[in-house]
């Protein structure tokens, strides 16, 4: 290695004393001696470039395995750096793989109750279905009531009771 | 008529600069040392390029005047960071600045160069690239690769310009086979 080379290997790494730095700028007095710089920082730039370019592809590709990597046995622990690391896509997955219950979003479990109300309230199941088999008058046997379920004769729509659907 | 004219122009410049940009980012990094400055550096000139077309400011040289704007906001940066190391000062700035002037009219020589040092590096051995990625990849001082290795300090460097030998020769025997 000759001086020069010597002299810019320090420079590049920060280390050169200031003694050395005057020896250098010395030296690149010298036309012959300011192209092997300009070759020395260009290779350089190259090389720290292509190292670079790697180690993201790298670092991208490690990001996309640990994405997929936290699908943990069942009753495994992940750790919460993981998890984190992974977002939340691996806390479902973990789930399916039998640890906690997934949490459905508020909304989806909302409309649920409500569509379970509004079905109970409307479509019947445990509600009283007329069967309209008197004629006669509202409280009075037979009028639009039902069928008593013991004696099974027609009783007044006021006694109404909870009954199967027909 | 005028219009097409000045549009052609800029485009034209545009291309220019951005075929200049790795000798230009060359020149940033030696001078900051520091990844994030440079790009943050290089990307202001951009943006004083993009104005000057817009203002219709005269570049003759668009290398050496990237250079000078480039040089301008390195000072600033210094000036910033009066208690970091200092890693070169004003009249190395010049000699470098200098050396790049006198290359400009090799910027194709150059380019093929980097594009050969390139593939060389595919066929680096593991060691050496394991050397070079200590190196480059963190952008650590020598001290601290040599530490991390177990070797002194000079037999890393020593490690590292071998290497950097063996890429030159490299590229140098891929750019004349390119030739012949």
């Amino acid at each position: 290695m000759n001086r020069l080379e010597t002299l810019l290997h320090r420079w590049e790494d920060g280390s050169i004393p200031a003694a050395e730095l005057a020896e250098l700028k010395g030296l690149l007095k010298e036309s012959g001696n300011r192209e092997a710089l300009v070759e020395h920082l260009r290779d350089s730039n190259t090389i720290h470039s292509v190292i670079q370019a790697q180690a993201s592809d790298r670092d991208f590709g490690l990001a996309s395995l640990e994405q997929e990597a936290p699908i943990p046995f069942p009753g495994e622990k992940v750790s919460s750096q993981r998890l984190r690391r992974s977002g939340r896509r691996a806390g479902r997955r973990r789930d399916r793989a039998g640890g906690k219950t997934s949490p459905l979003p508020w909304f989806l479990a909302a409309a649920a109750v409500l569509a379970i109300v509004v079905g109970v309230r409307f479509m019947g199941g445990s509600s009283v279905i007329p069967i309209d088999q008197g004629g006669g008058l509202p409280g009075e046997p037979g009028a639009g009531g039902c069928l008593h379920p013991d004696s099974g004769r027609p009783e007044p729509v006021a006694e109404r009771h909870v009954g199967r659907r027909r | 008529m005028e219009r097409k004219s000045m549009d052609a122009q800029s485009k034209a410049l545009s291309s220019l600069f951005l075929k200049q940009r790795h000798a230009l980012q060359t020149f940033i990094r030696s001078m900051l040392r520091d990844d994030d400055a440079a790009e943050d550096v290089f990307q202001e000139v951009w943006l004083q390029f993009a104005d000057a077309q817009q203002k219709g400011t005269e570049i003759q040289n668009l290398a050496k005047w990237s250079r000078g704007v480039a040089r301008n906001l390195i000072l600033k940066h210094w000036r910033r960071q009066r208690t970091s190391k200092v890693i070169a000062d004003s009249e190395m700035l010049e000699l470098v600045e200098e050396a790049f002037d006198e290359q400009d009219d090799r910027e194709a020589y150059w380019e093929s160069r980097r594009k050969a040092l390139k593939a060389c590096m595919k066929k680096l051995p593991e060691k050496s690239r394991q050397i070079l990625d200590l190196r480059y990849e963190g952008d650590q001082p020598v001290a601290a690769v040599a530490e991390g290795l177990g070797k002194t300090t000079a037999s890393v460097m020593m490690m590292l310009s071998r290497i950097r030998k063996s890429l030159s020769a490299c590229a140098e025997r891929a750019l004349k086979g390119a030739l012949a």
